[in-house]
């Protein structure tokens, strides 16, 4: 129930907005105007702006995105992590970021592939319709994932042996991964889905927190004095990351579980 | 005395130890993503909240099991006895070793004397008191360990000079029983004080002076210290051995028994409140280390 519901929020947003419809940002042959720049040799000749030629006095041509069929790669980094959640889980979350770029795909006519990498388990997806994107939805809302870890060898090694595409990698990122060697084949967006109470932890009350991975208790009594202290280091940690995603043109964006998903990715995507 | 007044209560330190390992507190448990980092956080504050619990409970069992000191406490120094003793320290008491037995026996005696007030004086060329009337027993035993013969001289005999110089330490005294035990080896032989004075002295503050000779007939005038011993009310003795003088002095213990058990109690002073007192200070560091969600907040 909750899958179809989300396909059908994923489906209303994605088909009657027309802002959530280019998600390709690789430059070609296409409808969707880009930008006008000077003309440099090599350009094709039918994409000169007269208009804005007479205008600068300099020959100007027009650049569109390219409007091809590509290739769409959705790798979701399962983790324990991922059950946690104030207002839904954040694995909830990427179930609604899942519909929105599944529909988005669909709608576009990419070859869309979606795939779940977890230490033990890879599991993949082909998207030719929406009962596709619906299949992957149920398939991580019904995902066991205490006890998973995240393995990002088996998604470095899947997309080196891919052909270039447009990637989204999706999970909470606690992990240092050096993404320089995937990004330098393809074109990657890193969304990191978070919940605000994990990152600002001033439970104000007792309670012991246990670890997913292992089930290891930690008796820590959350005040907002460590609450600051654990945002500080943790804020630290994604800085870090964040800079070595910038440094290797990783286009990067937070969402949270409290956010509405599909506003925000068309930020981030924009 | 320091000791604990219900001891067996401190068995409960063992089920301290136990809970604190094995009884963790139940409380909400949620899953949290990232526990790794937290756990460097919390980790020295889990510590120091953990030495807290333990040692607050600690002290509440040690609290429980109620430290006291116990006092022996005298109500009425009138009913017990108060003994001289009074010790030949010349020279002639080395032959046989006769001092070291003399001093092992006294010790022994005064061991047994636990209710009474104990004097010690000594004599040889002059005469003195190394302790005056007191119930320290410990200090007694201690100071006639350390006598030696020679610390009033070596040659002489200044027996009437001891005998005065004791019974002026009753001066003061209120007890009823007041006795002292004069041991020798050697007849006077100093013109320091006359035998009617101190025999006088003794009197006038009523004490027994029980005489004990030791050693060859010839070497004490048996007939002045049984004198003296008549003229006090007490009774002279006279010894060659070791077994003998351990006799004398076993029946002057049993001839001079003390009866004043019930005028004695043991003075208990309650320390509890100190470990009770520390646990509240501890405890009131540890709601504040701990940081409940009222001051949170």
């Amino acid at each position: 129930m909750l899958a179809q519901e989300i396909l059908l929020r994923a489906k209303k947003n994605v088909f009657t907005n027309k802002s959530a419809g280019e998600l390709s940002k690789i430059r070609g042959e296409g409808l969707d105007f880009c930008e006008i720049r000077p003309y440099e040799p090599g350009d094709d000749i039918r994409k000169i702006n007269f208009t804005a030629s007479g205008k600068t006095g300099e020959l100007q041509t027009n650049i569109f995105n390219e409007n091809k069929q590509i290739n769409v790669v959705i790798c979701i980094m399962l983790s324990s992590s991922l059950h946690f959640g104030s207002q839904c889980l954040k694995s909830e979350t990427i179930a609604q970021i899942i519909a929105l770029l599944g529909c988005s795909s669909i709608k576009q006519h990419n070859q869309t592939q979606l795939l779940f990498f977890s230490k033990n388990e890879q599991q993949l997806f082909r998207f030719n319709n929406t009962s596709d994107v619906l299949h992957a939805i149920e398939a991580i809302l019904s995902w066991d994932l205490l006890k998973t870890k995240p393995d990002f060898q088996a998604l470095n090694d899947y997309l080196l042996q891919q052909k270039k595409s447009l990637v989204f990698v999706i999970g909470d990122f606690y992990q240092q991964d050096d993404y320089s060697l995937i990004a330098h084949k393809n074109q990657i967006n890193a969304l990191v889905v978070r919940d605000r109470l994990e990152e600002m932890p001033n439970f104000a009350t007792e309670l012991d927190l246990v670890n997913a991975e292992d089930g290891n208790t930690i008796e820590a009594s959350m005040n907002k004095k460590l609450a600051k202290k654990y945002q500080t280091k943790l804020n630290a940690q994604d800085d870090k990351l964040f800079s070595h995603f910038a440094k290797h043109g990783i286009n990067v964006g937070k969402l949270y579980t409290s956010d509405d998903a599909f506003i925000k990715l068309s930020q981030i995507l924009r | 005395m320091f000791s604990f007044e219900y001891p067996y209560v401190l068995l409960l330190l063992v089920l301290v130890v136990v809970c604190v390992v094995f009884c963790k507190e139940k409380k909400r448990a949620i899953y949290f993503p990232h526990t790794e980092l937290l756990t460097s956080l919390v980790k020295s504050k889990q510590i120091l909240l953990n030495t807290l619990r333990v040692l607050i409970l600690g002290l509440l069992v040690v609290g429980l099991s109620s430290p006291i000191k116990t006092e022996q406490i005298i109500l009425d120094n009138t009913k017990g006895y108060e003994i001289s003793l009074i010790l030949d320290a010349s020279g002639s008491m080395l032959r046989f070793d006769k001092f070291k037995i003399v001093k092992e026996i006294m010790v022994d005696f005064i061991s047994k004397r636990k209710t009474d007030k104990l004097a010690l004086s000594v004599f040889a060329d002059f005469a003195y008191t190394v302790v005056p009337l007191t119930y320290d027993k410990e200090s007694v035993i201690k100071m006639l360990d350390n006598i030696e013969i020679g610390v009033a001289g070596r040659r002489k005999t200044a027996l009437y000079e001891a005998l005065f110089l004791s019974s002026k330490l009753f001066n003061n005294s209120k007890s009823k029983e007041r006795i002292a035990i004069l041991l020798t080896d050697g007849k006077d032989n100093t013109d320091s004080v006359p035998l009617d004075m101190a025999l006088e002295r003794a009197k006038d503050n009523k004490i027994k002076v029980y005489t004990v000779a030791v050693g060859d007939k010839r070497d004490y005038n048996a007939q002045v210290l049984k004198y003296i011993a008549n003229s006090t009310g007490a009774k002279f003795f006279s010894a060659n051995s070791r077994e003998s003088i351990q006799n004398i002095y076993k029946q002057i213990n049993q001839l001079e028994k003390s009866k004043i058990n019930i005028s004695k109690y043991d003075k208990k002073t309650y320390y509890f409140h100190y470990p009770l007192g520390l646990a509240l200070v501890l405890l009131l560091i540890y709601f504040w280390r701990k940081n409940t969600w009222v001051l949170n907040k």
